[in-house]
């Protein structure tokens, strides 16, 4: 393949590949700095229960709710929280709407239509050094009413516990 | 040679040639460096090669640098977790790691070194890009090992293009320069990430766009790289100035080493071997180290990611500043000696790993700065000097294959092995300990390196030697002197820290029979084992009509006709005999009718195996098993036959059938070499007879005049210490007519 070939095969792939990500919905190129935490401040050395507060500027027609994960990675764009649960979990059949609620808890995910939530538990980690162990990791997105995360927005702080 | 005159003038020549040629490669008191733009100036060289690969490099390095600037919103963005996002940055360069290799064998003997960078450049575009559009993580996956695997043709080409891009009085500054570029990635990462998101609200998405559409614009400026050629300005020109000085030139008789005997021969220089654990270091220090820094100041120092990326671009500047002031001096060194310049890098390792590991006492964050500036700014320094001290100690058509070697020593052994290590550190000791624990393999990893002082002139000269040597063998070849079948200079091999064989010479003859003797642990079966390429040597090399063949498989040989019937039993117990011929013939791709009469000649040659051909091969007699393996060899047509202790055990009569089977093969053209115990058995053959002792050649001359040395016949036969440990030593003697006595020294 000479060298002209070889960058029109190039040239094409990248074409193909943008047409790809033009099928993908909810991706943001520009930030979203709507949401943001108020309260604790980040890094800040919290301890069980403390209060977490946010803001959501301009909330659109779809934003209904708010996920808050700890120490979890949010779904992506448009994905439903329940996702984040086990397959076996996922199925409502297996596991009602009340059942699922639980295991999201469990799992360090509360889903509220406030702009505040009480924490009053933070999970253990092992296997990392005591730093690291303590440090926890809070994230917010905004939900519709199917549970589904609306766009990219997204904030987040790093908290480091301390025990009384 | 054998042609006194033809060695004579090889010698000569390669005399004459090789400060001259060291110059050429850069070394030596007639060499003149001066600044870079004006060394570009006066030697006509031009900066676009070096801007294009730059370019290329920055803004590979500037992507990869704003993963961990952008981590978090990845993750956020698409849904992975940390430790997803850790295993995406830990698989691209384990790609990195394994792409070198196959990269380097793509541009093994074919320069196209260029094509495959711009090509690279452009799926770096589409990586980029392609990362901004992920939504989930086999999509990040995906794009992660893309961009992975087109960066192993970084490490593979880019520095073996520039290297014969520009001269070698300019290469150490050359190298600086595009590590330096490579470095600002490093620095100009967190400034676009800063602009895109502060002056034009993009998101992590949209960064990735735009640098892959900057990294597409670079590819296109890169368009117009071409590849020079390899050695185009060191050793082509060592070469041209052989034939203005002796004649014209002729095609190279040389075999090309394959991908893998290239590796390996790169593997056996000493000096390669300790660069590469310096590189294991570096990876060590610049992979997982860049992480633990991360959370170290974080954890002790409260950065948050601003301040992390503040500290990680002052650090950058640094290594900028120590590639661009510390290029000139390692120049110089080098220039002056090589040993100098390795010592310099070994200094500037140690001291890297020492500022490291006190940076994490330091009471201060100044002062922490302070000492990561020191210890990556000279840990930098010393990715170029080892660069170029490694491609100035192989052939050029080796230099991206030690490239790969040093990226997989970098990612792979440095990179992942690093990550292993410091893990299992960080868990016990935290950040800060995982990193002042670094500082043992790193000044041991000094110390290794230091210790190349030793090795590299060594390994330097026979570069030079070797170069010399090849041109003035295609002088000898055109100028009509014969070249001996298969020739053997300087070979030095040892098991171990055992030396075994002490820079033997050795030539055989077309249609020669050649004896080799020697007490026990001599190094006789050491030498047949280089011969046919069972052992590589350490130094020395062996040309079958005056192509190197020093470091082809032994397989390979065989091909070309160099064969060995090894002492013992050679075959296969589980086969028959009729089997073995098969297996034999098959083996050199002989077709149905030609195996039949492979077979048939065998039985010919020794009909008691006719009448035994379903037996299997053990439960022959110990003259039935060595006619076996004499016609395994038969069927292979050997140009050069190695046979490893004939008669040993055998009866007298079935050696006396043995004999006159060689003598047979030996009038049909075959030329061998006979490793005997039995003197009388070997001159009663021999047309010539050699004879080794601890390892160096003491006697090459006439079969018959060897019989009237009781002396060296008394060793063979009674075991007893050298004769030439009790004699005085006298000057070599050679009566012109191929007869040639070695003192001891």
């Amino acid at each position: 393949m000479d060298r002209r070939r070889c960058v029109e095969v190039m040239i094409a792939a990248c074409v193909a590949l943008s047409a790809t990500g033009c099928g993908a919905t909810g991706l943001d190129f520009r930030s979203d700095n709507r949401l943001s935490i108020i309260s604790p401040a980040d890094r800040a050395e919290v301890a069980v229960p403390f209060l977490l507060q946010w803001r959501l500027r301009d909330p659109g027609d779809q934003d209904s709710a708010f996920a808050v994960l700890v120490d979890v990675s949010p779904p992506r764009a448009g994905a439903s929280i329940i996702e984040l649960l086990p397959p076996s979990q996922q199925d409502v059949a297996t596991c009602d709407r009340t059942c699922q609620s639980q295991a999201l808890l469990a799992r360090g995910v509360t889903v509220t239509s406030a702009d505040s939530l009480e924490v009053t538990v933070l999970p253990r980690r092992s296997g990392l050094s005591a730093d690291r162990a303590r440090r926890h990791t809070i994230t917010i997105i905004v939900l519709d009413d199917q549970d589904r995360r609306v766009g990219e927005v997204a904030a987040a702080i790093d908290v480091d516990e301390v025990f009384r | 040679m054998t042609d006194t005159g033809g060695v004579h003038r090889l010698e000569r020549v390669r005399g004459q040639m090789h400060d001259r040629a060291r110059e050429m490669l850069g070394v030596g008191p007639g060499v003149v460096t001066g600044g870079l733009v004006g060394e570009m100036r006066v030697s006509g060289s031009r900066w676009y090669p070096l801007l294009a690969l730059g370019g290329l490099v920055l803004v590979d390095r500037a992507q990869s640098f704003a993963v961990f600037v952008l981590g978090p919103e990845i993750a956020g963005g698409t849904g992975v977790t940390q430790t997803q996002l850790a295993t995406l940055v830990a698989l691209k360069t384990l790609a990195i790691a394994v792409a070198a290799l196959p990269f380097a064998a793509l541009v093994d003997g074919r320069p196209r070194r260029a094509l495959i960078a711009i090509t690279c450049g452009v799926v770096w575009a589409i990586a980029t890009g392609g990362t901004g559009l992920a939504t989930t993580f086999w999509i990040l996956l995906f794009f992660f090992v893309l961009d992975g695997i087109s960066t192993g043709a970084v490490v593979a080409v880019h520095q073996s293009l520039l290297s014969d891009s520009y001269p070698p009085t300019l290469r150490m500054r050359v190298i600086s320069a595009y590590e330096a570029i490579s470095s600002a990635g490093n620095v100009l990462s967190p400034v676009i990430v800063g602009m895109a998101v502060a002056w034009w609200g993009l998101s992590w998405r949209g960064v990735f766009l735009i640098m892959g559409a900057v990294a597409l614009a670079t590819a296109v400026y890169a368009m117009k790289l071409r590849d020079p050629g390899f050695g185009v300005l060191d050793h082509q020109r060592i070469r041209e100035a052989i034939r203005a000085d002796v004649g014209p030139n002729r095609a190279a008789p040389d075999v090309p080493l394959r991908f893998l005997e290239a590796s390996r021969r790169i593997l056996l220089i000493p000096t390669a071997r300790r660069l590469l654990a310096a590189y294991a270091v570096i990876g060590m220090a610049f992979v997982p180290m860049t992480t633990y820094l991360f959370f170290f100041l974080d954890f002790r120092w409260g950065l948050d990611v601003g301040g992390r990326s503040v500290v990680y671009a002052i650090m950058a500047l640094a290594q900028v500043a120590a590639l661009l002031g510390i290029a000139r001096p390692f120049q110089s060194r080098f220039t002056r000696s090589p040993r100098a310049a390795i010592r310099l890098a070994s200094w500037l390792l140690a001291g890297s790993m020492a500022a490291i590991a006190l940076m994490v006492l330091a009471p201060a964050l100044w002062l922490v700065v302070v000492l990561l500036c020191i210890g990556f700014g000279l840990l930098a320094a010393v990715t170029p000097a080892a660069s170029v001290i490694g491609m100035t100690i192989v052939e050029p058509q080796l230099r991206p294959i030690l490239a790969a070697l040093a990226g997989i020593a970098y990612a792979a052994i440095g990179g992942l092995g690093g990550v292993l290590l410091l893990s299992g550190l960080d868990t016990r000791l935290g950040p800060a300990g995982a990193i002042a624990a670094i500082a043992v393999p790193g000044l041991l990893c000094a110390v290794v390196l230091r210790s190349a002082e030793s090795t590299i002139d060594p390994d330097f000269d026979r570069l030079v030697d070797a170069v010399v040597e090849r041109e003035e063998i295609e002088v000898l070849v055109e100028s009509g002197t014969s070249l001996p079948l298969l020739s053997c200079r300087g070979i030095r091999f040892g098991y171990g820290p055992i030396e075994v064989l002490r820079g033997v010479d050795f030539t055989v003859q077309e249609g020669e029979i050649v004896a080799l003797l020697g007490s026990n642990g001599a190094g006789k079966s050491t030498l047949l084992g280089v011969i046919s390429g069972l052992n590589l040597p350490s130094a020395g090399t062996v040309r079958l009509v005056g192509g190197d063949i020093t470091y082809i498989d032994a397989e390979r040989r065989s091909r070309m006709g160099i064969v060995q019937v090894p002492g013992g039993k050679a075959m296969f117990g589980g086969l028959t005999v009729r089997e073995h011929l098969e297996a034999y013939a098959w083996s050199i791709g002989a077709n149905r009718r030609e195996v039949s009469k492979a077979i048939d000649l065998a039985y010919d040659a020794f009909p008691t195996l006719a009448t035994a051909r379903d037996s299997m091969a053990t439960l022959l007699s110990g003259g039935q098993q060595q006619m076996l393996a004499m016609t395994t060899a038969l069927i292979r047509r050997p140009r050069v036959l190695a046979i490893d202790e004939l008669s040993l055990g055998l009866a007298p009569m079935v050696v006396a059938q043995l004999l006159d089977f060689l003598r047979q093969m030996n009038a049909d053209g075959t030329a061998i070499v006979l490793v005997e115990q039995s003197t009388n058995v070997a001159l009663s053959v021999a047309h010539r007879a050699c004879f080794l002792d601890k390892g160096e050649m003491r006697f090459d001359g006439p079969a018959r005049e060897l019989q009237g040395r009781s002396d060296l016949l008394r060793a063979v036969f009674l075991g007893v210490g050298s004769p030439f440990e009790s004699r005085p030593a006298s000057p070599a003697v050679t009566d012109g007519a191929n007869r040639k006595e070695h003192p001891s020294p």
